[in-house]
């Protein structure tokens, strides 16, 4: 459900870091707290996020939303197969339903976020 | 201790303002300076409201909101079109520590709310499954019930849609007071598909004239269904107004927003 090489952020985004570079999308616990995604909204490649800022946001029962950051960096790929197909997102959420790729441009944020151990704790006391 | 929550009743505005203050509410909520808050209103003149990601009316259906004198305007929330025609909306803007649970748990609870302030009316609601609708493509969000959307034997009388932002959640939704199948269908279907989307309507979609036989008063309804909040969400109301930064904002949001009319 929480993979141990991933890293986790407390507005439930996953970051696979991959040297200067990181995956992004929403983890388990999100997508099923979501329901069925209809919609994704995406970045464009070459947008500018901000750790804990929205860079996105997706719908899903009629609910939009935000999706948060889990660092900072610029857009370097966004999964276009999301636009015709965000149920992805649900059905696989660390796989094919990734949301963007980004070039990050605060190493050190990433020490911040939650490993898997930690995330799992946070959602078992939600 | 009891929460207690601020009552705006804001009466009736245009499209773009209304949308505009439920976003200011939010706002200021999500940035710590509002009380959880449940609003009314209503639409003069009346207006399309779309879903955020929605397109745009087509050509037939600004043709005809035109005719009508009706205005349109995008909604911050999800969802497909709802025609506030002749109905009383309610907002509510709380905090997800409040609201606890997945999107379909939160449209669950505010429902029993809905129902329970139905029942004041004298109107027996019950809630959609779980697994309802979603699916299919009909631009009108009247057209299919929603997971625990509000249904009179069988047919949509409350349509709702949400947005969450940091912490807060915006839900909002139509309580229909009357309906007109082929007027909803005009504005939201193409020409050669009005009558056969107006009998679908006709058959899905309900509203309190229909269900009671008249419609009860403005403030005997937003009375009812503020006693239902209060009674299933155990908080106490206070009425009050808008402050003077969600004033600003809304003036702000409303000269952006889409409308036409």
């Amino acid at each position: 459900m929480y993979p141990a090489h991933l890293r986790y952020s407390e507005e439930h985004t996953w970051l696979e870091v991959d040297g200067d570079t990181g995956r992004v999308g929403i983890t388990h616990h999100a997508q099923e707290a979501l329901g069925d995604i209809v919609f994704v909204e995406l970045p464009q490649v070459g947008d500018e996020v901000t750790q804990n800022e929205a860079f996105g946001s997706v719908e899903s029962v009629k609910s939009v939303n935000d999706l948060y950051a889990p660092a900072s960096g610029k857009v370097i790929e966004v999964n276009e197969e999301l636009v015709d197909h965000p149920e992805t997102i649900n059905k696989d959420p660390y796989g094919d339903g990734w949301i963007v790729r980004i070039q990050l441009s605060d190493p050190a944020e990433v020490a911040g976020l939650l490993d898997a151990a930690a995330y799992r704790k946070m959602i078992a006391e939600e | 201790m009891t929460a207690t929550w601020r009552l705006l009743d804001s009466g009736s505005g245009g499209a773009a303002w209304n949308m505009a203050v439920d976003e200011a509410v939010l706002q200021e909520y999500a940035a710590g300076e509002a009380a959880p808050t449940l609003r009314f209103y209503q639409w003069d003149p009346p207006a399309l409201s779309l879903g955020r990601f929605q397109d745009p009316p087509g050509e037939a259906s600004l043709d005809a909101l035109r005719r009508e004198g009706f205005a349109w305007v995008r909604r911050p929330t999800g969802g497909r079109a709802v025609l506030h025609w002749r109905d009383l909306t309610y907002a509510v803007v709380v905090g997800e520590d409040f609201l606890r649970g997945s999107v379909v748990e939160t449209y669950r609870r505010l429902s029993a709310a809905l129902v329970a302030g139905l029942r004041l009316l004298g109107v027996r609601a019950e809630l959609a499954g779980e697994k309802a609708g979603e699916a299919g493509v009909d631009p009108a969000c009247f057209a299919v019930p929603s997971s625990y959307e509000l249904l009179v034997n069988g047919k949509k009388l409350v349509g709702s849609a949400q947005v969450r932002r940091k912490g807060a959640i915006l839900q909002h939704g139509s309580l229909l007071l009357d309906f007109d199948p082929l007027l909803l269908a005009r504005v939201t279907a193409p020409p050669e598909a009005v009558t056969a989307q107006a009998a679908l309507y006709a058959a899905r979609v309900t509203s309190l004239r229909e269900v009671l036989g008249a419609v009860p008063p403005y403030g005997e309804l937003v009375r009812a269904m503020t006693g239902g909040f209060a009674g299933t969400l155990g908080v106490t109301f206070h009425p009050g107004t808008l402050t003077a930064a969600e004033e600003d904002r809304a003036a702000g949001l409303a000269g952006r927003c889409t409308e036409a009319g």
